[in-house]
């Protein structure tokens, strides 16, 4: 970053209203600020505070309903739909927040990159982000951080001077972010601008400039994230550890990658009791979200036994029993974030007795203002907060939870994980796999996972 | 490729072809089932639309060509050439330096070279009619003359009594009734020339059915009726028939007339058309302007007309002698036109009709094919790649199954044309251009999805354009086509269903026929649909407490976008352009069948001798009646028409159909056969209204009359004035001199076809004068025509209606796929697989029901507009019948249902199939 040299990208007074099914959403509302070049800068804030659209904006993939925008000398809201087109072909290379929408998914990691830049070094970019090993490989094939790695690695193919990232690692575990990091400051020290909407201390911790935003404005100075009221501390009024709930017995499944076997969950044995919030850890790719499949009953198993105080754990269990947040989680679309919550009541004909719940869970996560909105029309970090919703709304036995936080900004991620924890302490069994180091002041313990196994200190 | 030796090969050959999202484009669509069979069937669709018409048009033309040449009036003899030389010298003769005596073998092979002008005319037929002779037979002379007929193998053209061929002559039956010959007797021919007369002993082959009453159907004698048909048979005083034919060979026949000294006679030579069966529209076409070529003029002047005409230019030279060439295929032609000019323009609209609604498949497929690979779109938009790119690739994509499509349409569209359309062949000519038609609809299909996909994948990933989308996607476009709905019925009140077409002579149906109900049906349909939406969302919060079907079905509906409307409006428009066209086919059938049976009394009336009485052992029902309408009338003078019939076989034989009078048939049957004191005689009257009928006069007699009955329409109702009908028996008994009916013909109204009734009558030796048939009545080109157009609405509705329930089946299926983890998470939630059969059954049910509710409903009512304007016989009751098949309703209604059930099964099942592994992971 050269001081005096002008940004990369600028905002002046930028509004973005969408008209949807619902209604009018203003998702900005004046927004100014300036991306210096040659920077990495961090765009903060809670979900739905309008980070995606500004990134949007800033990309040329949408226009603004009112203010200036320039990117890269060009004005976006003057530029033709065709001279955007070039600033994303050329100028600018954006990367989706979820790792699996940067593919086609037919097509090999190298296919996308050669793609982008067909007169370069495909194996030398790859390798600059770590994946080469992975570029004859198809997309569904990789671990959510390669996946992520390789999107960054088409980002830059094409010789782009910025990119912009919308949360690059929110679902990505630790060592997968760190690599991520590790190699955006290698490309910004090759004079890459980066703009990236993040909810990650890591990612703002490498930022040269932090855009705060809250509700579609930018807050300035060092204002504390914001969110519900704050919850400093884990609620641990009565903890109600007690009797052994789940208690999982040499698990073992494998399958093939490419002419590979792979053992992704290898002879996993642990047990959990009523009421403890069990972290699940590692890296991507070590088998935590096979493990929770295998719980959940989507899978199953070549070997092993999940057992309930009742028995064996078999088939599909119903949703008092078993509830899950899936990565994916799979919201219906057509019903309203009120309705989604509220399927599980619903849908097992006990919504009378469980009203004063759902209104209390959509109180707690700050669905309330969004109950009548259909899920498309919210924010990645509202959609996961109505799905966490959802799945402990009736106090599940047990509950399976696959990075609940990864879409949340610092004051949600402590909402969701106090709901969470506030279930478990009536009772539920809760296995949360998760990299979020804020999760951990709310687990009993962790079950740490490594190449399909359990570290054994962790058990 | 291997990436472990460090080295990527460089990619070499232009961009696209290193490019693998270009490289895998023609086949992807195998991973989308959905999309491939979406636009296959779009596709398959356009392509019937495109090559049916031609196909059909051929079809009928050539059925119809079929048709008028198996015509009793026309046949393949009269549609072919005959040329006629009338006075033909039979012995060598001088007629100076400059003309020689006609050679018959020389115009036999003239003639032969004309027939070889065109391959539609098949084998010629060298004939001679001498000049009449005398009969006698062991010294009898007969009353009945005879004149020597030559033709090869003229006695197969008649109907063979008794004798078998040999080397002498075939007499008729009079002959041999008179002279009371046998097969195998010799009989005397002699004939007086010059004041002499010359005698020929001659041996009788056989003998044949007299035709002077009715010629043979098979048309050979169609050329020589004036010479052989007695023009009036109820002529009085009673005039005997022409002299009737002897057959023979021609050479035989020339060799009789020599000896006999005749000095000339009539030649013919008759090229008949090949098999008719065989012959299209352009066949008879081209022999229609052959046989003008060799009729004009300059034909008359050339070498080959001069040795027809043995040296004259435009007619013989020969003195008493006359030529001419004659042919009727110029009325076939022209019939043929005429009935295909009916055809063509309401053909052309449903052509229309369905390429609309297979380009709305076609850019659904469009839309589908971005929207199902939501991930994909969004990855191109980030990449700054073109619309006009997307849809290139999309064209890609789609071209090969659509080029299958194609394929399938124009057979599909042949099958329907060989199974459910017009008997008649199909041009060569026609199958190209089907097949031509097709590659364009094929090229169009594609260039129409991927333009929509463009389109759509700007609305899908552009938050700009979809704005804009939405702001166009509020205006009611559908009160435009509502608007020109009307406009076209505008048009039809002004100008009818028919307009004249005064180049043909013809009635054509008018394409706002078709066009008024279609646009209705369009902008109801979808406007319909978009109600039904905005209904969908209002009941959302009353149904939240309803069971789980209900509770997910509602909220789909709620939820359907512009795929959903566009599914619901063209399930309207197919089921009801189905309902509609067969609503007006059903109900035009209905009055013709009505109108025709009413004029005619029956299925075939036969006009026959007052005095024959009715057959009782014919295998149809069958009864005497007979009509006057000369000299009937009231005593104030008012003229009537009578029909005096036999009430006890009446009902039967003749038509009857409870809209014609409010008393059933039987009992008007019983009211007048039962005596009414004071010794009136009971009657029926018709047309009548208000008329008081007390007595009616016959002739010079006055008969006293009641009318016991009062009826709209009466079978036999053959004009505009009243008409009284009375049991003849007990007229006759009443009636105090001379009967005056007897002066007349009776008929026999008979239930069967034509060729069975004429049989069975012939073989009990009825002559039958006259025969009418209904379906002759019924057969005028405008309404045929209209109701072939309607069959070919109902096929194409049927193909777009299942066409547009697969393109639901696959939107809710993608749907569905699309939202699989939704689906597995709610089965734990405790819905239950039933419970997701029966909301997706609703979902489905309520789709396509509203759109076939709607649909039928607004069929029904732009029927009832149309068809009291599709009156094909306006002087003949009854007026135009609106019949509503409850019939195809019921069944429809059912099979909407059906579909919804199983095709819910369907998609539930592959859901339940749905890779659970997936669930906790994140979809690609």
């Amino acid at each position: 970053m050269l001081r005096g040299e002008p940004p990369v990208a600028l905002c002046e007074d930028v509004v973005r209203i969408f008209r949807t099914g619902s209604g009018q959403v203003t998702a900005l509302r004046g927004v100014t600020a300036a991306f210096p070049r040659g920077a990495i800068t961090a765009v903060v804030g809670p979900s739905g505070s309008g980070k995606s659209s500004l990134l949007r904006v800033l990309a040329g993939m949408d226009v603004p309903t009112s203010g200036s925008v320039v990117v890269a000398g060009r004005s976006i809201e003057r530029a033709s739909p065709r001279a955007r087109r070039r600033l994303r072909r050329r100028d600018l290379g954006y990367v989706f927040p979820r790792p699996s929408d940067n593919f086609v998914p037919h097509l090999t990691v190298a296919q996308h990159v050669a793609r982008i830049a067909p007169d370069r070094d495909v194996d030398a970019t790859l390798e600059a982000l770590g994946v080469r090993h992975r570029a004859d490989h198809l997309p569904a094939q990789l671990s959510g951080g390669e996946q992520q790695r390789a999107a960054f690695a088409q980002a830059i193919a094409g010789g782009a001077d910025i990119v912009v990232a919308d949360e690059p690692t929110a679902e990505l575990d630790d060592a997968s972010e760190r690599g991520i990091l590790e190699a955006i400051r290698a490309i910004r020290a090759r004079g890459v601008s980066f703009i990236l909407a993040t909810h990650d201390p890591a990612v703002t911790g490498i930022a040269d400039v932090v855009v705060r935003l809250d509700h579609g404005e930018v807050v300035g100075g060092e204002r504390p994230p914001v969110g519900p009221a704050m919850v400093v501390d884990p609620p641990r009024g009565s903890p109600r550890v007690g009797e052994i709930r789940l208690r999982v017995r040499d698990l073992v499944k494998t399958f093939g990658r490419g002419g590979d076997i792979v053992r992704a969950v290898d002879d996993v044995s642990f047990e959990a009791a009523g009421g403890e919030l069990v972290g699940l850890i590692g890296r991507s790719g070590s088998g935590k979200t096979t493990l929770l499949s295998l719980i959940a009953g989507w899978e199953r198993g070549d070997r092993g036994t999940v057992e309930r105080p009742t028995g064996v754990l078999q088939g599909q269990p119903p949703w008092w029993e078993v509830a899950i947040v899936p990565q994916t989680l799979g919201l219906m679309d057509e019903l309203t974030i009120r309705e989604n919550v509220s399927s599980p009541a619903k849908l097992g004909g006990s919504l009378d007795d469980h009203a004063e719940r759902i209104d209390g869970l959509l109180e707690a996560l700050g669905l309330m203002p969004l109950e009548h909105r259909r899920p498309s029309e919210t924010s990645a970090g509202e959609q996961q907060r109505a799905a966490v919703a959802r799945a402990l709304v009736l106090w599940p036995a047990i509950l399976l939870v696959d990075e609940p936080t990864c879409h949340q900004d610092r004051g949600w991620t402590q909402a969701v994980l106090t709901a969470i924890r506030e279930t478990c302490d009536a009772g539920t069994t809760c296995i949360m796999a998760t990299h979020d180091e804020a999760a951990r002041r709310f687990l009993d313990r962790t079950l740490a996972m490594h190449d399909g196994r359990l570290e054994p200190r962790t058990r | 490729m291997n990436v472990s030796d460090g080295v990527r090969p460089t990619a070499r050959g232009p961009r696209w072809s290193r490019d693998a999202l270009w490289r895998s484009a023609p086949g992807i669509l195998l991973r989308y089932p959905a999309l491939l069979i979406t636009v296959v069937a779009g596709t398959a669709l356009l392509a019937v639309a495109a090559a049916a018409a031609p196909m059909f048009l051929s079809a009928t033309s050539n059925e119809i060509v079929t048709g008028s040449l198996e015509r009793p009036h026309l046949t393949r003899f009269m549609a072919g050439i005959t040329f006629r030389f009338d006075g033909l010298p039979l012995a060598q003769r001088s007629f100076g330096p400059y003309l020689p005596s006609p050679e018959i073998d020389d115009l036999d092979a003239a003639f032969g070279e004309v027939a070889a002008g065109s391959p539609a005319l098949g084998a010629t037929l060298e004939e001679v009619l001498a000049d009449p002779v005398s009969l006698s037979f062991e010294g009898t002379t007969g009353t009945q003359s005879g004149r020597l007929f030559g033709a090869p193998d003229a006695a197969s053209h008649v109907e063979r009594l008794a004798g078998r061929d040999g080397d002498g002559v075939w007499v008729p039956e009079l002959i041999a009734n008179d002279l009371g010959v046998l097969p195998g007797d010799t009989i005397v021919l002699s004939a007086a020339s010059r004041g002499r007369t010359r005698s020929v002993e001659i041996t009788v082959d056989g003998i044949y059915a007299d035709f002077y009453l009715a010629l043979p159907s098979d048309g050979f004698w169609l050329r020589w009726e004036h010479e052989f048909r007695l023009a009036d048979p109820s002529a009085m005083p009673p005039v005997p028939p022409p002299p009737q034919p002897l057959l023979a060979e021609r050479d035989q026949v020339l060799a009789l007339a020599r000896a006999l000294g005749q000095r000339s006679a009539t030649f013919s030579w008759q090229a008949p058309v090949v098999d008719p069966r065989g012959l299209s529209l352009e066949d008879v076409q081209a022999l229609d302007g052959y046989v003008s070529q060799i009729r004009s003029y300059g034909f008359m002047q050339s070498r080959l007309g001069q040795r027809l005409q043995c040296c004259g230019r435009g007619g013989t030279l020969i003195p008493n002698a006359e030529t001419s060439m004659s042919s009727s295929i110029d009325a076939v032609v022209d019939d043929a036109e005429r009935r295909i000019a009916t055809v063509q323009g309401p053909a052309q609209v449903l052509e229309i009709a369905a390429i609309a609604i297979a380009f709305v498949v076609v850019a659904t497929f469009g839309a589908f094919s971005v929207r199902a690979r939501r991930t994909e779109a969004g990855w191109l938009f980030a990449r700054g790649t073109a619309p006009s790119l997307v849809a290139v690739k999309s064209a890609i994509e789609a071209f090969l199954p659509a080029l299958a499509g194609g394929v399938l349409g124009w057979a599909i569209a042949f099958a329907a044309v060989r199974v459910v359309g017009p008997s008649g062949s199909v041009d060569g000519s026609a199958y190209a251009a089907a097949g031509a038609r097709t590659a364009v609809a094929v090229v169009a299909a594609v260039a129409m999805g991927s333009a929509v996909a463009g389109s759509a994948y700007l609305r899908l990933v552009d938050p700009h354009r979809r704005g804009l989308v939405r702001i166009a996607g509020a205006v009611p476009w559908e009160l435009g086509a509502i608007w020109l709905g009307y406009l076209a019925y505008r048009h039809l009140e002004s100008g009818g269903a028919l307009i004249a077409d005064e180049r043909l002579g013809v009635d054509r149906p008018s394409l706002a026929l078709v066009g008024f109900p279609f646009l209705m049906l369009v902008g109801v349909a979808f406007l319909a649909a978009r109600v039904a939406l905005l209904a969908f969302r209002a009941i959302r919060p009353w149904t939240a407490r309803a069971p789980a079907p209900v509770y997910l079905a509602t909220r789909r509906l709620a939820a359907g976008g512009t795929s959903a409307v566009a599914l619901i409006g063209a399930a309207g428009l197919c089921l009801g352009m189905f309902v509609h066209s067969q609503l007006v086919a059903g109900s035009l059938e209905a009055t013709l069948d009505a109108k025709s049976q009413v004029y005619v009394g029956s299925d075939v009336a036969t006009q026959v001798a007052y005095d024959s009485a009715t057959p009782d052992d014919v295998p149809f029902p069958i009864t005497r009646v007979v009509q006057a309408g000369q000299g009937i009338r009231l005593t104030s003078g008012r003229a009537l028409d009578l029909l005096a019939i036999d009430p006890t076989t009446f009902p039967a034989a003749a038509y009857w159909n409870d809209g014609l009078a409010d008393p059933s048939l039987d009992d008007l049957m019983h009211a007048l056969r039962d005596p009414i004191p004071g010794g009136a005689l009971p009657i029926l009257l018709a047309e009548g209204n208000g008329l008081d009928v007390r007595q009616v006069v016959l002739g010079t007699e006055t008969v006293a009359v009641q009318v016991v009955a009062r009826v709209d329409a009466f079978p036999g109702l053959f004009s505009l004035r009243p008409l009284v009908v009375l049991d003849e028996r007990a007229l006759i008994e009443r009636l105090r001199g001379p009967n005056p009916l007897a002066r007349g013909w009776a008929e026999l109204w008979a239930r069967g076809d034509r060729r069975s009734v004429l049989d069975a009558l012939a073989e009990r030796g009825m002559p039958v004068y006259l025969a009418l048939s209904a379906a002759e009545v019924r057969d005028i080109p405008a309404f045929s025509a209209t109701i072939g157009t309607f069959t070919l609405v109902n096929a194409l509705g049927t193909v777009a209606a299942v066409l547009v329930l697969v393109s639901m089946l696959a939107y809710v299926r993608a749907r569905q796929r699309s939202q699989f983890v939704a689906y597995a998470l709610s089965t734990r939630m405790g819905a239950t697989h039933r419970d997701h059969h029966r909301a997706l059954a609703l979902e489905l049910g309520s789709m396509i029901g509203i759109g076939f509710a709607v649909g039928t409903t607004l069929a029904v009512l732009t029927a009832a507009v149309t068809i009291p304007m599709l009156d094909p016989l306006p002087s003949i009751p009854p007026g135009p019948l609106f019949v509503i098949p409850l019939r195809a309703i019921v069944v429809t209604a059912t099979a909407v249902g059906v579909v919804a059930w199983v095709g819910a099964g369907i998609i539930n099942r592959h859901a339940r199939a749905a890779n659970l592994d997936e669930v906790m992971r994140v979809a690609g």
